[in-house]
């Protein structure tokens, strides 16, 4: 059955495939809004619900610093450097304690990555959170951030 | 098709069709079967190609929607303030609200989506019927984005 066309906006499907293409690898991450002030999450993936215990209405449209997982034992230090990447636009990992639903705590391997749309302005960010006690995945990181930063590959 | 056949039947079809939703959606856990019954007869699937405006800044909230499958994107002012997919719910609780509040965003699918849509009145007659589900499902019933204004 054919497919009616209607106006979207080119950078809105691309969205759509980028959360297709990261989706599959088993990860965890959210996209946020990099335009809109306090840079509010747009979409986080049923793996990142997961991780962390929340649902995906209670994490949708908060900021992307997720103030909301931060508790005693997190770095401030980590904090202002992610805040300062996401600021800079820099492609940037952190490692990070952070906090689920339920008050237990994890090493978190945060990774974030700007992305840009075709008048070259960032106009959202993938965070991808990969809880450093499922060490095995480690090294695959390395395969996937550069591949979502240049969307034409 | 349906309306041709006699209502008990009518009934247990509906009620297969919406199985999935009705059985995987926490909301309705704990529902008296009567209850089920009467909700899937007023649920209704549609579908929208990518590209379909499904609410519009402004509208009157008069139904809520649950994706059982594509994502739709939810936009204020066309800036992007959710994109939603499976077993998310959008559209405002109306066991919250006296009154119905209109949409702040507009709701547009971004590829081919099937929705289930249930009005509030009729989602409200149902539940006013069984009393004692009306709270369980009012404080179980998770909106993933509340488009009241």
């Amino acid at each position: 059955m054919p497919v009616r066309r209607g106006h979207v906006a080119p950078q809105n499907t691309f969205i759509d495939s980028i959360i297709r293409k990261f989706d599959n690898l088993n990860r965890r991450f959210i996209v946020a809004n990099a335009q809109v002030e306090n840079k509010p999450i747009i979409f986080c993936n049923d793996g990142f619900t997961e991780l962390l215990g929340y649902t995906r209405g209670e994490i949708v449209q908060r900021s992307c610093m997720c103030e909301f997982l931060h508790g005693p034992h997190t770095s401030p230090n980590a904090v202002a450097k992610i805040a300062e990447a996401l600021e800079d636009s820099e492609e940037r990992q952190v490692e990070i304690v952070y906090y689920k639903k339920d008050g237990s705590k994890f090493l978190c391997s945060q990774v974030m990555a700007p992305i840009r749309n075709e008048e070259g302005i960032v106009s959202m960010f993938i965070i991808n959170f990969e809880d450093l006690t499922d060490a095995p995945y480690r090294d695959e990181l390395d395969d996937v951030v550069p591949s979502i930063i240049d969307p034409r590959k | 098709v349906l309306k041709g056949f006699p209502e008990c039947l009518q009934a247990d079809i509906c009620l297969h069709l919406n199985r999935n939703l009705l059985e995987n959606t926490s909301a309705f856990k704990g529902a008296p079967p009567g209850c089920l019954r009467a909700l899937s007869m007023k649920f209704k699937t549609t579908h929208a190609p990518s590209g379909d405006n499904l609410v519009h800044r402004g509208d009157v909230l008069t139904a809520l929607f649950f994706i059982s499958r594509g994502t739709i994107e939810i936009l204020k002012d066309n800036v992007v303030m959710a994109i939603l997919g499976k077993d998310d719910v959008f559209g405002e609780n109306p066991c919250s609200y006296s009154t119905v509040g209109k949409s702040s965003c507009k709701v547009r699918a971004l590829t081919y989506c099937d929705l289930h849509k249930i009005f509030r009145d009729d989602l409200l007659d149902v539940l006013q019927m069984y009393p004692e589900f009306f709270e369980t499902f009012s404080s179980n019933l998770e909106i993933t984005f509340n488009l009241r204004d």
